[in-house]
């Protein structure tokens, strides 16, 4: 498979999935237009790695800001790869924050309590 | 003269009007105003709330507001309204005012009641379980703007709605920010 790589613009974040070594990326900010049409193609991609691979997957988030329309993706991702866990695959989730954002760390335990993966926070 | 524009630099000043913007509201547009925003709050560690709070807004003025504008240089129609950020001594205040259908005004109006209802445990609480849910219809976001910004202000919200036209009302909304630390 292709990796999956998108620049950072003002609204949306970088997006840097390496389909060798699945460790995936996600850093920026984000409050597209449509958070809906801009996560799709990232949906899309994990939803065909997770079919036809089966190397460990490793994501990384790493937000400054994302608006209440991008939470809804994150969760979507966060689902595809809680289902693939329970079917053994295995998967790690890192969520960065900027150790003074209290905000963020607290978006990141909330995902962690929203899904059942491996899922750590990590401060910066 | 027909318009008084000293009146009006003034009451900006009285009323410490630190942005404000009346009109079409493009998705370009709201990031220069949330440069313009960032730029001036930088120095407050509530930046980030306030900014966030101003995307929630201005976003849902672009897709949800009852007036519309095409603009002609991006070929879209977005959303017309009134976004004002101010400070008080111990306060920033982040509004907005929309017209909404009157269907829309009568939803908002009971969403608002409830969500000022609401512990920030019970609003939480909320948050988690409509972002599981799939979005209500005719939402392009998730439906979670009004419930997000409900947890970030420090005051219960201030709205109202007012008879616009035969068939839309004004909808305002006031978002309340500590200035100092929590």
């Amino acid at each position: 498979m292709t990796n999956l790589i998108i620049a950072e613009t003002k609204t949306t974040p970088s997006i840097n999935f390496d389909a060798q070594t699945g460790v995936l990326n996600i850093a920026g900010e984000s409050y597209p237009d449509s958070a809906m049409q801009f996560y799709q193609q990232v949906l899309d991609w994990l939803n065909q790695y997770i079919a036809t691979t089966t190397q460990p997957i490793t994501l990384n988030f790493k937000f400054s800001y994302f608006n209440t329309s991008t939470s809804k993706c994150i969760l979507d991702m966060l689902s595809l790869l809680e289902a693939a866990y329970a079917k053994g695959r295995v998967v790690e989730v890192t969520w960065h924050y900027r150790q003074d954002d209290e905000d963020m760390q607290e978006s990141g335990e909330e995902f962690a309590q929203d899904i059942n993966l491996p899922f750590s926070l990590s401060a910066y | 003269m027909p318009f008084d524009l000293l009146k009006y630099y003034n009451d900006m000043n009285k009323s410490r009007i630190l942005m404000t913007f009346k009109g079409a509201i493009s998705q370009e547009l709201l990031v220069e105003l949330g440069s313009l925003v960032r730029n001036q709050l930088q120095h407050d560690d509530k930046i980030q709330r306030i900014f966030a709070v101003f995307v929630e807004m201005a976003q849902n003025i672009l897709h949800y507001s009852a007036e519309k504008d095409l603009l002609q240089h991006i070929g879209k129609e977005v959303g017309v309204g009134v976004i004002v950020i101010s400070e008080q001594e111990e306060m920033y205040s982040i509004s907005s005012g929309n017209a909404v259908t009157k269907a829309d005004a009568e939803r908002l109006e009971a969403q608002c009641r409830h969500l000022n209802a609401l512990t920030k445990e019970e609003l939480k609480k909320l948050y988690q379980e409509r972002r599981k849910q799939s979005p209500p219809e005719g939402s392009k976001g998730a439906g979670l703007g009004l419930i997000d910004m409900a947890r970030k202000s420090d005051k219960p919200f201030e709205f109202s709605l007012q008879p616009l036209t035969s068939d839309t009302s004004f909808f305002i909304l006031n978002v309340s920010i500590h200035k100092t630390a929590k």
